[in-house]
């Protein structure tokens, strides 16, 4: 690991174009992801640094931006404006050290993490929460880009190679995810869409979640990937799971009998925290659905959301319209998971327990 | 077992004499005093009230009226009036539940019309209705009309919708005033009833 002495820096607020360096011309050029303790930047020089925050001037790790939560999907449709990322609030934004995050408010979900381009957000050992780096030698070096020769913008660092080494995912840290969203979601009313808004986009689905206090339109949350629409429901809390498979079909009849969309361009999805118990009658009525209306309802998990996430792993169009049906005849979430993820068991212990599916 | 048979039979003593109370209601009043009397009366019912919708039901042509058992969780349907052809699945909401046929019982008669046509329990058609049934019918902003339009528009599927006053309006004309009623306004009903 590198040992560079340099002093404590801060970004200009109008520092449009800037660059990170260890030193001058020497470029990070990967960042190696881990969810067991601080991330590593590593250079073309080959040496090492931890990943830190640099209370940079978007602060992509707290806010989206206004160009990925107001997309146009169906012309006046009022939707949620919040643009925070971290659904639980546990992000405070520190004028003088960037970025604190509140451990009783963080829930591990990991989305400040996937959108920290520098590594500086890190799981902590046990995976359950997740902290901010801050060096008190700090790592980095910030220079304008107009000024210096081979800088590199946000944008091309955030491009650069990532490496992930996500291990272990414990059962007890996947427990505590859940603990956590279930206790603060009962204070914090848009936890769940906005959670599940926030892996989407993360995902490479651009989706709107319905406005609060809105009863007019029932939608929970409204993606768009090439031209099809993902209506989706959500249930987080498993009170109501039986009632999904009804609000979708619902929400399907909506976007074709008043805004003119084709079924077939349609893709409906819920989202869910876990697999209700297998004589459940949740998987006859979706295999129900498909048999008389012809509509395919997929079932994504929060979990299985998490740990794309974590890997940097999106989904396209063509994941969607393929895979993650789930009935009567076939319940078994764990063989899409294998899809994306091929060594599942070695970095989750929980493969094949509830949560993903009720057995192997 | 035997504690449950007398339970049962309680019940079904029960569900005789709200019945030869309503009709006793019936022959003594008016129409108007009818329903007023019976929304008063039965406005604080909940299971009671599915066996008497199922009783009215019985009462103005339907020969075989099928209301699920109390704590029947494997069979969501509330009841079924079945028929060797065009049975016809019914969400019941009593007025303990909601005063107003809402959103979440058209989607529930939905789910239970895609239900009976797909594991063919009873033999149904397309085209009959699934039907609710509520103590109200809901304001006109309430969303529940559209939507019944919205689910006719993508899949060709007719929720009917008939409140209480309107099966006591029906239930009065068969038994006191002798009159023929069509059923076919029911066994197609798309929508509010006689709207």
């Amino acid at each position: 690991m590198a040992n560079i002495m340099i002093k404590k820096l801060k970004v200009a607020k109008y520092n449009k174009y800037w660059a990170l360096m260890l030193s001058e011309g020497e470029i990070p050029n990967e960042i190696f992801y881990t969810n067991k303790g601080r991330n590593i930047i590593k250079f073309e020089s080959g040496e090492e640094s931890i990943g830190t925050c640099i209370n940079c001037e978007k602060k992509p790790c707290a806010t989206f931006g206004q160009d990925e939560i107001d997309i146009e999907i169906l012309k006046g449709l009022p939707y949620n404006t919040d643009r925070r990322v971290c659904p639980s609030n546990a992000i405070q934004i520190s004028e003088n050290c960037g970025i604190i995050i509140n451990p009783e408010m963080c829930i591990g979900c990991g989305i400040c993490i996937s959108r920290c381009p520098v590594g500086g957000i890190y799981f902590i050992k046990d995976g359950t929460h997740v902290d901010v780096g801050i060096s008190s030698s700090p790592t980095w070096k910030i220079i304008k880009s107009r000024t210096m020769k081979n800088s590199i913008t946000f944008n091309k660092f955030k491009n650069i190679k990532t490496t992930y080494s996500i291990d272990k995912i414990t059962i007890e840290s996947a427990r505590f995810f859940r603990y956590m969203f279930l206790k603060l979601s009962k204070s914090n009313s848009d936890l769940e869409l906005i959670m599940i808004r926030n892996y989407l986009i993360s995902l490479g689905v651009y989706n709107k979640i319905s406005a609060k206090g809105n009863n007019d339109t029932r939608l929970d949350f409204l993606g768009l990937i090439d031209n099809k629409l993902i209506p989706g429901e959500s249930e987080l809390t498993g009170n109501d799971i039986l009632g999904l498979p009804r609000r979708m079909l619902d929400d399907v009849a909506v976007l074709h009998s008043r805004y003119g969309v084709r079924k077939e361009d349609i893709i409906p999805v819920v989202v869910i925290f876990l697999f209700p118990r297998k004589r459940s009658d949740f998987y006859e009525v979706m295999s129900d659905i498909e048999k008389i209306t012809g509509i395919k309802i997929r079932t994504l998990t929060v979990h299985f959301l998490k740990i794309l996430t974590l890997l940097g792993i999106g989904l396209s169009l063509n994941d969607l319209k393929e895979y993650f049906v789930i009935n009567k005849d076939n319940q078994d979430f764990g063989k899409y998971t294998k899809r994306f993820i091929t060594n599942i068991e070695k970095i989750d212990e929980n493969y094949g327990t509830d949560l993903y599916t009720f057995g192997k | 077992m035997i504690k449950k048979l007398k339970h049962k039979q309680q019940q079904q003593q029960e569900y005789l004499k709200h019945m030869q109370d309503l009709k006793n209601l019936a022959t003594e009043s008016t129409l108007v005093q009818f329903i007023e009397s019976s929304c008063d009366l039965y406005s604080s019912f909940t299971i009671e009230f599915y066996r008497i919708i199922g009783g009215i039901l019985h009462a103005i042509g339907f020969q075989n009226v099928s209301v699920n058992r109390e704590g029947d969780t494997n069979n969501r349907i509330d009841a079924v009036i079945i028929d060797n052809r065009r049975s016809i699945p019914i969400e019941i909401k009593s007025p303990r539940e909601t005063e107003y046929i809402n959103i979440k019982s058209v989607r529930q008669a939905l789910e239970n019309k895609i239900i009976l046509l797909s594991r063919r329990f009873y033999p149904s058609e397309k085209d009959v209705t699934s039907l609710v049934v509520g103590f109200s019918y809901p304001n006109d902003r309430s969303g529940v009309f559209e939507l019944i339009d919205d689910i006719w528009r993508a899949y060709s599927i007719n929720i009917g919708a008939i409140d209480f006053k309107d099966l006591l309006k029906l239930y009065y004309g068969k038994v006191i005033l002798e009159e023929q009623l069509d059923l076919e306004l029911i066994i197609h009903l798309n929508g509010k009833y006689n709207d």
